[in-house]
């Protein structure tokens, strides 16, 4: 036979949840919980990306001394503030588009980067070796 | 509509409870009387007035209970109790109908008031049956230790057994009191408690020495410490604030209104 579920407070559950963390913190050595603790306060995100695009940006934080998520967050916040003003098309009046149909059944479509753009990166990333 | 505040172990936080949510509740604009059935009279004593025996006036002497209410606070009177409440026991067990010496009392005054808290003595006496039987609403505030929380169990029996004659208060919650998130004991007779009493377990009110000194002042922890953690509950790691009198007495605010 099978328990029926408890149901319980919700302020409750998450206070026993809460506990429960605090606790499992408590048994880890001190530099194992200060990075747990770390990791806590970060948001994380995984893409999949061209080889040449996590090149340039390795390149780049090697170049500036930085961090590679910052040069990262960097680029993409000049690149939604470029989109947000118009700079990029997806779609554009004469039907030219950057959109290509995907073979995930995930996804309607994929965004193709433009040649011209690769190539561009590819020669600035020589300047940079 | 009548809440009674009992648990028939001592020291769990019975009459801290009852004078915070009757000041919380006072201070939402709520016109409350809470009634002290403990020969301590730690009601009166806690809101920074003298222990009087109202209660025994009302019961042995028949002395009509508007004449015995105080008013402790804006929207908050008190019936004091003081060791003289042992005498009014004894009267009632050689009268009839004694369980319903509250009921009857209590009705005099009830469109008064939109609350009328009672905190109960530590026992299961005469006057503790008649607080469940005048109730609407039962609160049970416990430790978490299990002795304690074997406490419940036993008002929940009485309960029972008040229920079994077609009266007696509904069970709103458990209370848990003192709850202190660093030790692990605490944690586990929380979950115990939730094994046994699911979502009826309120949320905790945090251990916080302010509720110690508060009454050292005659204040209640409203005026003495508003900010504290008994008040505001504890901060959860994702920045949440969780139990304390605040959401209770909103929780209780609530059930008024239905």
């Amino acid at each position: 036979m099978t328990e029926r579920p408890m149901s319980v407070d919700p302020t409750v559950a998450e206070l026993i949840k809460d506990s429960n963390h605090r606790q499992h913190l408590r048994r880890m050595t001190p530099d194992k919980r200060q990075k747990t603790r770390r990791d806590m306060t970060r948001s994380k995100a995984t893409y999949d990306l061209p080889p040449e695009i996590i090149e340039a940006i390795d390149a780049i934080a090697r170049k500036e001394e930085c961090s590679v998520s910052s040069v990262a967050a960097l680029l993409l916040a000049h690149g939604l503030q470029f989109l947000a003003l118009g700079g990029i098309k997806l779609e554009d009046k004469d039907g030219k588009t950057l959109k290509r149909n995907s073979r995930s059944v995930r996804f309607r479509y994929t965004l193709e980067i433009d040649s011209e753009i690769m190539e561009k990166i590819r020669r600035y990333m020589a300047t940079l070796a | 509509m009548i809440v009674a505040v009992a648990n028939q172990k001592g020291g769990v936080g019975k009459t801290t409870t009852a004078v915070t949510l009757a000041h919380g509740l006072a201070r939402l604009s709520k016109r409350v009387l809470l009634v002290d059935l403990d020969v301590q009279g730690h009601v009166a004593y806690s809101l920074g007035m003298m222990k009087t025996p109202g209660l025994y006036r009302l019961i042995v002497l028949g002395t009509p209970v508007r004449e015995l209410l105080c008013q402790a606070r804006p929207n908050l009177w008190i019936l004091p109790s003081d060791k003289q409440t042992e005498a009014a026991k004894r009267t009632l067990t050689s009268m009839n109908f004694r369980e319903r010496v509250l009921t009857n009392a209590l009705q005099q005054v009830c469109d008064d008031y939109d609350v009328i808290l009672i905190d109960c003595a530590p026992s299961l006496d005469v006057l503790h049956v008649a607080a469940l039987v005048a109730a609407d609403l039962l609160l049970v505030p416990t430790r978490l230790d299990h002795l304690a929380i074997d406490g419940v169990n036993e008002i929940l029996r009485s309960l029972a057994e008040v229920h079994s004659a077609g009266l007696g208060a509904q069970f709103f919650g458990v209370l848990p009191t003192f709850y202190d998130r660093v030790t692990r004991e605490t944690t586990e007779q929380l979950k115990a408690l939730v094994n046994v009493f699911g979502d009826k377990v309120l949320p905790p009110i945090p251990v916080d020495t302010k509720f110690r000194e508060a009454p050292l002042y005659g204040q209640t922890i409203w005026e003495y410490a508003p900010d504290s953690h008994g008040v505001q509950g504890i901060l959860s790691m994702k920045e949440t604030r969780l139990g304390g009198y605040a959401a209770l007495v909103e929780r209780i605010a609530k059930e008024l209104t239905r």
